[in-house]
């Protein structure tokens, strides 16, 4: 009867392949569950994307029984999802929510889990179809997948019930540990079955960077050295560390967002054109960039990187913290800024700088890749105008907030005498487009319900990151500490980042 | 081409909300072009620069607004101006949204220009760069045009001067000369980045195209190497000492005429004497009255010149009731010559278009500036 009520209200829109399943939600009581994945998973419901015969299991330690998590839920929903409660979706929603209370990795507790999933199966013939998310710390992680591993059902999703797993980010700590987790993982669950999220790459934006570059023939071919000077990734945080000090400073900017988000973003711009729009033709391409990025020794890190931590300030005309008071830690030399001059080695890039950066308590939140394009080759108007007025061409891809896409170019002004300044053309997407898009988590759970792994993250492709990043990690410990904290909070970041840049000859983007 | 202004909402808050503001500023231009939000077109948005108005009071906010929304055609810019009360004890910024809009020639779509109003009190105020710095559009130069004297707080005027392309003064409107003029000279030299731009140097423009060109003809050019003496009247204010005006007309005509100022000496009040191998030459300014102009303004600029062999002759320009005109008398010893000008009616808005025409420093002006310094002194 549920079901069919279900099937009613939430029959699926997606015109791609539904199977039945139930996702089982390990740390349904914690911070991402709550903000996150429980709004997506009622937005997706609300929007008929959810495959027809579908259950949601919650397992945490807090001791609920299905009705308070439902409250829990609806509640998350009321003040994280984009859609409002539709009493009729909620009920058909929430008739398939279960929680079991148990310790991660306890044998008890996961029989306990096991029978309620069977109890799933029988009543809404999911067939056995099993989704994992990991929304727990990677500790807790390793213990549920290694206790996943006698799991009689676990198999490649084209031989009967398929078992996938969602893990979140961070996919270790360097490169050993993430060889050593991709081991734990692969031990139990094949490749194919793994879906490591980045919701950067579920953000419509950067999705939209493949079809930029890709979907149009006019930016393909001056998408190379021949053309274009530099590029700046952006990744900026007004925010400081909040509550997430504890875990902040035992990572920093460069695992939190450097060897993720920044190198995802790093390797959709550099990317060669994929063969085709699926999960192995598209993260082929991406390795080949990680490969192909320049390997650092410990001088260059010196010379190609700038950290640093930020000091008490001002943002938005507002007093803020320091990060040692935000942190709640003295004398630590976390880094929560860090800027670096990355080169891809390979025919395309060759000499072009890609200038990274990303920072805390920084004066605005932005995430943006600009593409700098090389100066005219003769500057015809030397005589008529001042060079210095005579900006480059920049091809600007807002990731957030405000998302587009915009170009800065040179135009005549009006009348006489000439005269040239930039203009700015200018490519909004919530005004191009009134249909509110989803969250990437809404994107990347559909995506993982349906086996489409084209925008995870596969085990190549961190172990690549992490092995350039880990390079970064070494030549810091060789070199002396930053002096922390060296930025003021609201400023633009450390001095040592101008340098960076300034050394040859450019400056940053204005944030 | 008629102009439409669309108010959003008004809010207060502790801090800046940049999100916020985008997201209302896309709003307000679904309302601008008369269409619901769930669909249709927005109007189009346009900027050419950011433009941060610094205003000291109210008052001024509401006049600058009017001014930039007039140069809109001209310069579509995102405006940002800023009323500080720093003295009030609480931090608080009230943020105002307002898009000046036009139907565009050839288009049927609004074309707006955003402006985002922000009075902010309390401790903020003194952190005026940290509430600007994420309102602006990162591609775009920036402007900034600080109205009134500058401050003491060198914190605040450096801030706003390290995220600006161009800064934009009025040392015309200067009260406290003697200390605006060399602090303004001092910023202009360690400004690297940022270049500096003046009204009055604008407002100064007619005087000097036609003290140049006159100086060129053929009547007056035999006697411009024997500079004796120039008089410099300006219109007097009850209370204040308005010098600005022509101290940077002395230091112009000082550079104009190759004069060396190095052993420059203040008489008296007003009046300054630059020695030279040809003999002295006396700079006189003096306040008078002059009906209907702005105190300050400069009224006439007589310059006599005398040869060795005692021939001599003047140039005397002076202001007329009517705005739109200059009169030139020229005395030598062929004859007089009086004539009439038309100038550019010198007005705010001119002469801020001017400035917003460039973002490079102007080396005249500046060695005019520095010029100016030996005669600060003689300001009353």
């Amino acid at each position: 009867m549920e079901s069919q009520t279900l099937e009613q209200l939430i029959g699926s829109t997606d015109e791609r392949a539904q199977d039945p399943c139930v996702l089982v939600i390990f740390g349904a009581s914690g911070d991402l569950a709550r903000r996150m994945l429980l709004p997506a998973l009622y937005d997706l419901a609300y929007d008929r994307r959810l495959p027809a015969r579908f259950a949601i299991v919650g397992f945490a330690r807090s001791a609920w029984d299905d009705d308070e998590f439902r409250k829990v839920v609806k509640n998350s929903i009321k003040e994280f999802a984009r859609r409002t409660i539709d009493e009729a979706v909620w009920e058909s929603f929430s008739a398939n929510l279960r929680y079991v209370t148990g310790t991660y990795g306890e044998p008890e507790s996961h029989q306990r889990l096991s029978s309620s999933l069977e109890v799933l199966d029988a009543a809404l013939g999911t067939g056995g179809n099993r989704l994992f998310y990991m929304a727990v710390p990677p500790d807790t992680a390793e213990t549920i997948i290694a206790i996943l591993q006698p799991h009689p059902q676990l198999g490649p999703d084209d031989a009967g019930p398929w078992t996938r797993l969602i893990v979140e980010k961070p996919f270790g700590r360097d490169l050993d540990s993430a060889r050593e987790l991709n081991r734990l993982i692969h031990s139990t669950f094949p490749e194919e079955s793994v879906f490591r999220i980045d919701h950067y790459l579920g953000k419509e934006t950067v999705q939209n960077i493949l079809v930029f570059r890709f979907a149009n023939g006019v930016f393909e071919p001056i998408w190379n050295r021949r053309y274009i000077d530099h590029i700046q990734i952006t990744v900026a945080e007004s925010l400081g560390v909040g509550k997430r000090g504890g875990y902040y400073d035992q990572s920093g900017a460069l695992r939190d967002m450097v060897q993720n988000h920044i190198m995802q973003l790093l390797a959709l711009v550099a990317m060669e054109p994929p063969i085709a729009f699926d999960g192995r033709a598209v993260r082929n391409e991406k390795v080949k960039v990680f490969n192909a990025l320049r390997r650092m020794d410990p001088d260059e890190v010196a010379s190609s990187t700038a950290r640093g931590q930020y000091a008490a300030g001002w943002i938005g005309g507002e007093e803020v913290r320091s990060y040692a008071q935000d942190a709640g830690v003295e004398g630590s030399s976390t880094e929560t800024y860090v800027a670096m001059r990355l080169f891809v080695d390979n025919w395309r890039w060759a000499d072009v700088p890609f200038y990274v950066r990303t920072g805390k308590r920084l004066p605005k939140r932005t995430t943006e890749i600009a593409i700098q394009f090389r100066r005219a080759p003769h500057l015809l108007f030397r005589n008529i105008v001042d060079v210095s007025d005579m900006e480059p061409t920049v091809l600007t891809i807002r990731i957030q907030p405000n998302e587009g896409i915009s170009m800065k170019f040179l135009t005549k002004v009006p009348g006489a005498p000439m005269r040239i300044r930039p203009a700015m053309m200018d490519f909004v997407y919530g005004a191009a487009f009134v249909n509110e898009a989803p969250s990437a988590y809404e994107t990347l759970l559909l995506d993982a319900l349906q086996g489409d792994a084209t925008l995870f993250t596969r085990a190549d492709e961190v172990e690549a990151a992490w092995e350039i990043m880990t390079g970064v990690l070494e030549g810091w410990k060789q070199m002396p500490s930053a002096g922390v904290p060296n930025y003021e909070a609201g400023t633009v970041g450390p001095a040592e980042a101008d340098k960076l840049i300034e050394s040859d000859g450019r400056e940053w983007r204005r944030l | 081409m008629a102009e439409t202004v669309d108010t959003l909402n008004a809010w207060s808050g502790a801090k800046v909300d940049a999100e916020r503001i985008e997201s209302a500023l896309e709003r307000l231009r679904y309302e601008a072009a008369g269409m619901p939000p769930e669909g249709g077109s927005f109007a189009i948005r346009t900027s050419f620069t950011n433009l941060v108005v610094y205003a000291n009071d109210e008052e001024n906010g509401r006049h600058a607004s009017q001014l930039v929304a007039g140069l809109n055609g001209q310069h579509p810019s995102r405006t940002i101006i800023i009323v500080a009360r720093p003295d009030e004890p609480e931090s608080r910024i009230d943020t105002q949204l307002t898009a000046h809009c036009h139907i565009a020639p050839g288009l049927d779509q609004k074309v707006c220009c955003e402006e985002v109003t922000l009075s902010v009190f309390g401790p903020a105020a003194k952190h005026l760069h940290s509430v600007l710095a994420p309102l602006l559009i990162p591609d775009l130069p920036n402007y900034v045009w600080w109205i009134g004297g500058l401050p003491h707080d060198h914190h605040l005027f450096g801030g706003m001067m390290a995220n600006a392309d161009r800064f934009i003064v009025d040392s015309g409107r200067f009260t406290r000369t003697a200390l605006d003029l060399p602090q303004l000279e001092h910023l202009s030299s360690r400004a690297d980045n940022c270049a500096l731009g003046d009204l009055n140097w604008q407002r100064l423009l007619p005087w000097r195209q036609v003290i140049s060109r006159e100086c060129t003809a053929p009547t007056l050019a035999p006697y411009v190497g024997h500079v004796r003496s120039m008089k410099l009247s300006f219109a007097r204010h009850e209370q204040d000492q308005w010098w600005s005006q022509p101290l940077l007309m002395c230091g112009w005509l000082s550079l104009y005429f190759g004069l060396d100022l190095s052993s420059l000496k203040v008489q008296e009040p007003g009046t300054a004497i630059a020695p030279q191998a040809s003999g002295d030459v006396t700079f006189r300014m003096v306040q008078t009255e002059f009906p209907d102009v702005v105190p300050g303004d400069l009224v006439s600029i007589e310059i006599r010149c005398e040869t060795t062999t005692g021939t001599s002759a003047s140039l005397t320009v002076s202001r007329k009731a009517d705005p739109l005109h200059l009169e030139i008398a020229i005395d030598e010893p062929t004859g007089s010559i009086q004539t009439h000008v038309r100038i550019d009616a010198g007005d705010e808005r001119g002469m801020l278009d001017r400035e917003l025409n460039s973002l490079t420093h102007d080396p005249e002006y500046l060695n005019a500036l520095r010029a100016t310094l030996p005669f600060v002194p003689a300001a009353g």
